[in-house]
């Protein structure tokens, strides 16, 4: 296949995953409890009705925050997935797999209990941000030791005990500041506001793009340690800051919806062949697949028993989980 | 060779900067409650549990998200504006028929929102607390009530109602009337000799039993009746799961339980079964309560009628060994 024409491709798997993210956004917003017409919707997008009603106040302060929220959740979890595959050399290495979601969740917890409900969540995100960084750099630490099986298994084992503290403290604070338990294990994104979605978004999107320019040296990270270093990589610098950069994306994202798996193996896994590895595309395109989606999964998590809700993670669990394993078995990948 | 180092620092300026704002944003909302607070109580506006002021609201549609507010909203004459309640209400009769808000603990906003309210009145164990602040975000108005556990905080809510829907003169009303009632009630058992000991176990079947002590809106009911709140005695807080060591610390002579989770036990021979409750003294004399959990855990207008149940029970008891 010449240059030009992976180019071509490319560009037109990327401008239909745009086109189809922005379709799923502009559906998500049609559903919701509140039963509001595409056409009202539609107004009220392009400014056609100015009038003050109920409909566009739940369009403009609830559902709106909501289905953005969902959006930049799912981009930071799919582009998240990647790089930690790429760092571990491992299709199973994931944020949720491998503790990063817990020890971010653990963090946002602690921060939660001490700062008001309405307020701007910024103390719960700074110290998710450094839960998950800390995690991040002590985990990659011991990574040149045990192989990568061993390391997603002690990512389990190290998830779980974190989950466990969080739940304790959870159940021992019982504030009305910290979310249930519930979103630390399923995650939701039903708190949704303008405040939180600025927050984390400010945090996670210059994150995201520094992992983004770190592409090249990914690539050859899965080459072998060795081999990279051969190649002028500097793999003793490289790990530790591009871990410290995911938990810091993982971070601010626990804040958004807490703690959601799946979406980071299963996006990946499905692009992968699509894309290619270099992680300059790859990261991007899980990005964009990622947001699909969780928009998605959010969508279904607030109407199926509207006007209650699922949790989100149960959603992409359900989903994503037989679907991964179905992957998986089929052995096209070792 | 790529060098995003600056970003790296850039992401964490960043995070630091909003932290340092955060600070100025959290003294705000503080200094908020605190300013109100200074204002005299005739200043006749109403002041949430959480700080915050609802002043004059529209009271033409109404979302009530407890079963005690719906009641208290009908006894302050706005029954017709309430448009929707949640699912704790079980009267009036009227009520019991509008559109449900949403299900207790898994409240959403566009749940609330879809009934085009103009004042949504909470108090502070609706949950999840986002939701409350979505739907202001939405620019309806949420007046969040005190929940109380004793008499006087009762008619301390019922004038925070009237202050918040301009019914005043009614909620005084309303108050004394309770008061009277509350007195009534209890006039035949109130000697102070309560000895009696009594336990409220919550039970929806085997799994869930809870044990309720200090805290709990059953404890000035049975005290009132007459009784001693074993949960609180044994130092019970809020409520814990039942186990044989908690039933025994509290030795109940009596037990209250609600009715649905009696019928979903099966009765009698069900409860004794649960490991601990036959070794107590309610179990070995088959002291056992039931009354329906909407009458007896709503601490709203009808409490009266259940301290009066509950004492004429006790009347009716054998002498207790």
């Amino acid at each position: 296949m010449t240059d030009t024409s992976s180019q071509a491709r490319l560009t037109v798997w990327f401008g239909g995953g745009l086109v189809l993210l922005a379709l799923v956004m502009f559906g998500a917003l049609l559903f919701g409890a509140f039963t509001i017409s595409a056409g009202d919707v539609v107004a009220w997008m392009f400014g056609g009705d100015t009038a003050d009603t109920a409909a566009q106040r739940v369009l403009t302060s609830i559902r709106l925050p909501r289905v953005l929220a969902a959006a930049v959740f799912g981009s930071a979890l799919g582009s998240v997935g990647v790089v930690l595959q790429g760092t571990y050399r491992s299709p199973l290495a994931d944020a949720h797999l491998l503790g990063y979601s817990s020890a971010a969740g653990a963090g946002a917890a602690i921060g939660f209990a001490v700062t008001p409900v309405a307020a701007f969540p910024v103390v719960p995100v700074a110290f998710a941000v450094v839960a998950g960084a800390a995690f991040g750099i002590s985990t990659a630490a011991l990574r040149t030791r045990a192989g990568s099986e061993r390391l997603i298994l002690a990512g389990v084992a190290f998830g779980f005990a974190l989950l466990a503290w969080t739940g304790l403290f959870v159940l021992i604070v019982d504030s009305p500041r910290v979310p249930t338990f519930m979103f630390f294990v399923f995650g939701s994104l039903s708190g949704a506001t303008w405040k939180g979605l600025t927050v984390a978004t400010v945090v996670l999107v210059p994150a995201m793009f520094a992992l983004w320019r770190y592409g090249p040296g990914l690539d050859l990270l899965v080459l072998g340690d060795r081999e990279a270093r051969t190649l002028g990589f500097d793999t003793r610098r490289l790990i530790p800051t591009v871990v410290a950069l995911v938990g810091v994306v993982v971070g601010a994202s626990v804040v958004l919806g807490g703690v959601v798996g799946f979406v980071g193996l299963v996006v990946p896994f499905l692009l992968r062949p699509i894309v290619g590895p270099r992680h300059r595309i790859l990261i991007p395109a899980a990005a964009i697949g990622g947001a699909i989606a969780v928009v998605m999964a959010d969508t279904l998590a607030r109407t199926v028993a509207a006007p209650s809700e699922i949790p989100l993670g149960l959603i992409t669990a359900a989903v994503g989980g037989p679907f991964l394993g179905w992957l998986l078995l089929r052995g096209t990948r070792t | 060779m790529t060098r995003p180092f600056p970003l790296v620092g850039l992401s964490i300026t960043v995070a630091l900067l909003t932290l340092a704002l955060s600070g100025c944003s959290d003294s705000e909302s503080e200094d908020t409650p605190a300013q109100v607070e200074d204002t005299p109580a005739e200043a006749a506006v109403f002041v949430g549990a959480d700080g915050i002021v609802v002043d004059s609201p529209d009271t033409s549609r109404i979302v009530t998200l407890s079963g005690d507010l719906t009641e208290f909203v009908y006894e302050l004459g706005l029954g017709e504006s309430v448009v929707a309640t949640d699912v704790t209400t079980v009267a009036p009769d009227e009520a019991v028929l509008l559109p449900k808000a949403g299900l207790g603990r898994f409240l959403t906003a566009e749940g609330v929102l879809k009934h085009d309210p103009t004042l949504v009145i909470a108090d502070t164990q609706t949950s999840p607390a986002s939701t409350i602040e979505q739907i202001r975000s939405a620019g309806v108005p949420v007046a969040v009530l005190e929940v109380p556990t004793t008499f006087d905080g009762l008619y301390g809510k019922v004038t925070s109602l009237g202050l918040l829907l301009g019914a005043a003169d009614a909620a005084r009303e309303l108050a004394d009337r309770l008061k009277r009632e509350i007195v009534t009630a209890s006039a035949g058992s109130d000697d102070g000799s309560s000895t009696l000991r009594i336990a409220y176990v919550y039970t929806r079947g085997p799994d869930v039993m809870l044990l309720f002590g200090e805290g709990m809106t059953t404890t000035p009911v049975i005290e009132a009746a007459g009784g001693l709140d074993a949960g609180v005695d044994a130092g019970v807080e809020g409520n814990v799961p039942v186990t044989p060591e908690a039933l025994a610390a509290a030795a109940p002579d009596v037990l209250i339980v609600p009715e649905e989770g009696y019928e979903v036990l099966g009765g009698i021979e069900g409860l004794l079964a649960i490991p601990g409750v036959a070794a107590t003294p309610a179990g070995r004399n088959r002291a056992v309560f039931a009354y329906p959990e909407g009458d007896f855990l709503t601490f709203g207008p009808r409490i009266a009628a259940s301290i009066d149940l509950l004492a004429k029970d006790l009347r009716s008891l054998p002498t207790v060994p």
